[in-house]
């Protein structure tokens, strides 16, 4: 049975973990890696960090962009 | 329904210009095509007024016509380019309104440091995000502002859900090191 795996595909499957369950030789192949290996466990951690920052910064997005007030003059007299 | 006659292009670009606008560039890098697709909805929304029948608000009713275009958009992008990472050095990140207004008030000064720390880190992210290609930025967008379902991610953006797992994971790999500053 193939135990190891690069990160990449360690990482990859991490994500993949967030949508659909991982078969159990994956889940243990993931959990030994992320054990041994700092920069994958780090890529763990800052993937929920972004996951946690994407969701804030998303919903503290409202008005971030404006049309200025001529284009609005202007798509008002387009609408009529 | 008598209401729709209370509902004017004034009041449409007065009251959802805005946030449209703001919703269309979670979605793209391009804010001239954003405020054209914005234009387009607000087009389709007054003359598909009759069909609006308020069971959802006014707003989330405008946001899909926008949605339906931005995806439209994206079906004829894909049939110009096959290769979306083509466009991904080509735009230059744009500082964008500050926001920083909002933090404040009665908090304590040491929860206030947290805000500030987190609204620089949030609006570094924003930084970061432009910096995407489109198509990644767009689910991105759809998996974190919209909350949709893998499955309709996928079929908004006619790919696999390998290849969502994929994007997501090599644009949070460009968001990382775009936020160390690499």
């Amino acid at each position: 049975m193939k135990m190891m795996k690069p990160c990449e595909e360690i990482t990859l499957d991490f994500e993949k973990s967030k949508f659909v369950r991982l078969s159990l030789k994956d889940r243990m192949i993931l959990r030994a890696h992320v054990m041994m290996c700092s920069k994958c466990h780090r890529y763990l951690v800052d993937s929920r960090m972004l996951d946690t920052w994407l969701a804030e910064g998303f919903s503290q997005q409202d008005m971030r962009y404006r049309f200025s007030e001529s284009e609005k003059e202007r798509l008002r007299d387009l609408l009529g | 329904m008598a209401i729709h006659h209370e509902i004017n292009g004034s009041q449409l670009v007065e009251n959802h210009g805005d946030y449209l606008l703001s919703f269309a560039m979670t979605k793209l890098n391009d804010i001239d095509l954003a405020k054209d697709l914005v234009q387009d909805t607000l087009v389709s929304a007054l003359t598909k007024l009759d069909t609006f029948e308020h069971r959802s608000k006014l707003r989330t009713w405008l946001t899909s016509i926008l949605n339906r275009k931005i995806i439209d958009h994206w079906r004829r992008a894909e049939t110009r380019y096959t290769d979306p990472a083509s466009s991904f050095f080509s735009q230059e990140g744009k500082k964008k309104g500050h926001w920083l207004e909002n933090v404040g008030g009665e908090a304590p000064l040491e929860s206030i440091l947290e805000q500030i720390v987190k609204a620089e880190t949030i609006e570094e992210l924003h930084s970061c995000l432009d910096k995407l290609p489109e198509k990644w930025k767009g689910v991105i967008s759809a998996k974190y502002l919209e909350e949709l379902e893998s499955d309709e991610i996928c079929k908004n953006y006619q790919i696999t859900p390998s290849n969502l797992w994929v994007i997501i994971h090599r644009a949070k790999l460009v968001l990382r090191d775009c936020l160390k500053g690499k």
